[in-house]
């Protein structure tokens, strides 16, 4: 660790320690659709190719990150702002002990520590002394995940900050760091530019293998059921949008949307939209 | 509510903003949902009313009523899920379809000349009662697991989608019947003798946007 103020000590709670390279994945706890998709895929890669993912454990871009890792057979570092022993939010139960079991939780609160306000920013220089890198994939104008990045800045580290429409508030955080500068993140491509360990670190070839954007590996599925994907694009939509598009029956829509969902290539969001996963 | 129930025996009832009921009153449907007959306790007596019914619930899809439209949801994360558990898993798992209707543009209200009118969706309904040989009785509700497995005679493609759901969805026992009576009901109302693999995906598709 190279801070300036360095915590006294850590509280460490898992099965596997920080390793390095390690990259950091950061943003809103509200979090888009997309962005929250965006997220769990760049940490599920990361997780395939072994580069462990550091977040925050909050919800919203945080979890996402966690959660992509994990599913991949990845590990995963928690850095919280709250005592080793205090679950917050207490939603993430499930996904905390996930962490523990394949990655760990770090703090440097003394246990029992509520979440006060005040201990975040200071878990995101810890956050971001971690990391080799930290990606920001969603984040507002008073996003705490941009004091992350400014402490990354200010370590030396790589910054990275996932673009948005100059429309999207939940992007507005983010372009603004690209407008001062930081690194578009247009794919893990970028990435490994920026941190040429992170490619030295994981086997030859590593990368190479991952699935493609939108569009690649649907041949899985039957002509009907590609011809719903083909239509649903990279937004959630309602079925009856897509019904309306393909001049199809809300019966027929919602059947082949059963299929899909069980298929695990659309998932169904409150709200009652759809969107793709694949 | 009880009362409410035992009212609309052989009826509907329709219960809008079903997430602005207290958890305590919908929870108090389980029984009524399940046996068909509410049990009212007094000091010195339970006596038990018949209330089989259908319950048909509309509620906002979040407590500012935006999410998924184009306006935008602003609804803190806390607040969404406090309203999604409003209803809970057993009551969840007691109710067979679910449908998002988007909000209706001013536009829409006149452009819908080409609907299906009432009248044929009742001709529809009616043939396939009369196909199942049931009269005005509880149609494919009333049936038990054995009975449904039996009616649905479903094909091997349909078997086998409904064994992955079993899996993938982690569906109850309760679900799993609840899910092929109603894809039953979708191939009756299509005219079809087995209950096939479009039915059934259908059928859980109305299903999984509750869990969503
Ligand atoms: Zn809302």
């Amino acid at each position: 660790m190279h801070l300036d103020s360095p915590p006294r000590g850590f509280w460490q709670l898992g099965t596997v320690g920080a390793t390095t390279p390690c990259v950091a994945i950061v943003g809103s706890r509200r979090a888009t659709f997309a962005g929250f998709e965006i997220a769990t895929s760049i940490a599920r890669e990361l997780g395939l190719a072994g580069i462990q993912v550091v977040s925050g454990m909050a919800l919203g871009i945080d979890a996402a990150a966690h959660t992509g890792a994990l599913d991949a057979g990845g590990s995963t570092i928690a850095v919280l702002g709250c005592g080793i022993d205090v679950c917050y939010p207490p939603r993430h139960a499930g996904l905390r002990a996930r962490i523990v079991g394949s990655g760990s939780l770090i703090s440097e609160e003394p246990a029992g520590t509520p979440p006060f306000r005040y201990n975040f920013p200071k878990r995101n220089r810890i956050i971001a002394a971690l990391a080799q890198a930290v990606v920001v994939v969603e984040a507002t104008e008073r996003s705490g995940a941009l004091s992350t990045a400014r402490w990354a800045a200010d370590l030396g580290r790589e910054v990275l900050a996932v673009p948005g429409s100059i429309r999207a508030r939940q992007s507005s955080g983010t372009n603004l760091l690209i407008r001062d500068g930081v690194r578009p993140f247009l794919g893990i491509a970028d990435l490994l530019e920026a941190v040429p360990e992170l490619r030295s670190a994981v086997p030859q070839g590593a990368f190479d293998t991952l699935p493609g954007g939108p569009g690649g590996g649907l041949e899985r599925f039957s002509p009907p059921l590609r011809e719903i994907l083909a239509r649903m694009g990279t937004q959630p939509v309602h079925p009856d949008q897509v019904g309306f598009a393909l001049g199809l029956s809300p019966s027929l829509v919602a059947s082949r949307l059963g299929a899909l969902e069980l298929a695990g290539a659309v998932m169904s969001l409150p709200g009652g939209l759809v969107a793709r996963t694949v | 509510m009880c009362a409410d129930c035992t009212l609309e025996h052989k009826g509907v009832l329709f219960l809008d903003e079903l997430c602005e009921f207290s958890r305590q009153h919908l929870e108090a449907l389980r029984q009524p949902l399940e046996e068909h007959s509410v049990t009212v306790a007094r000091a010195r007596a339970a006596v038990t009313y018949p209330a089989d019914f259908m319950l048909i619930g509309a509620s906002n899809p979040c407590p500012c009523g935006h999410l998924g439209d184009a306006q935008g949801c602003t609804c803190e994360p806390r607040q969404l899920s406090a309203y999604g558990n409003k209803i809970s898993g057993p009551i969840k798992d007691r109710i067979d379809l679910v449908v998002s209707v988007p909000r209706q543009e001013y536009r829409d209200i006149f452009a819908g000349a080409d609907e299906e009118p009432s009248a044929a969706v009742r001709d529809r309904v009616e043939a396939a009662r009369r196909r199942r040989g049931e009269g005005a009785g509880h149609g494919n509700a009333a049936l038990t697991g054995r009975e449904i497995l039996a009616a649905a005679r479903a094909t091997a493609p349909a078997r086998r989608l409904l064994a992955l759901s079993g899996e993938r969805l982690h569906l109850s026992a309760r679900g799993f019947f609840r899910v092929l009576r109603v894809a039953r009901t979708i191939s009756d109302l299509a005219g079809e003798d087995r209950v096939g693999e479009d039915a059934l995906a259908e059928a859980l598709h109305y299903r999984i946007e509750m869990a969503g």
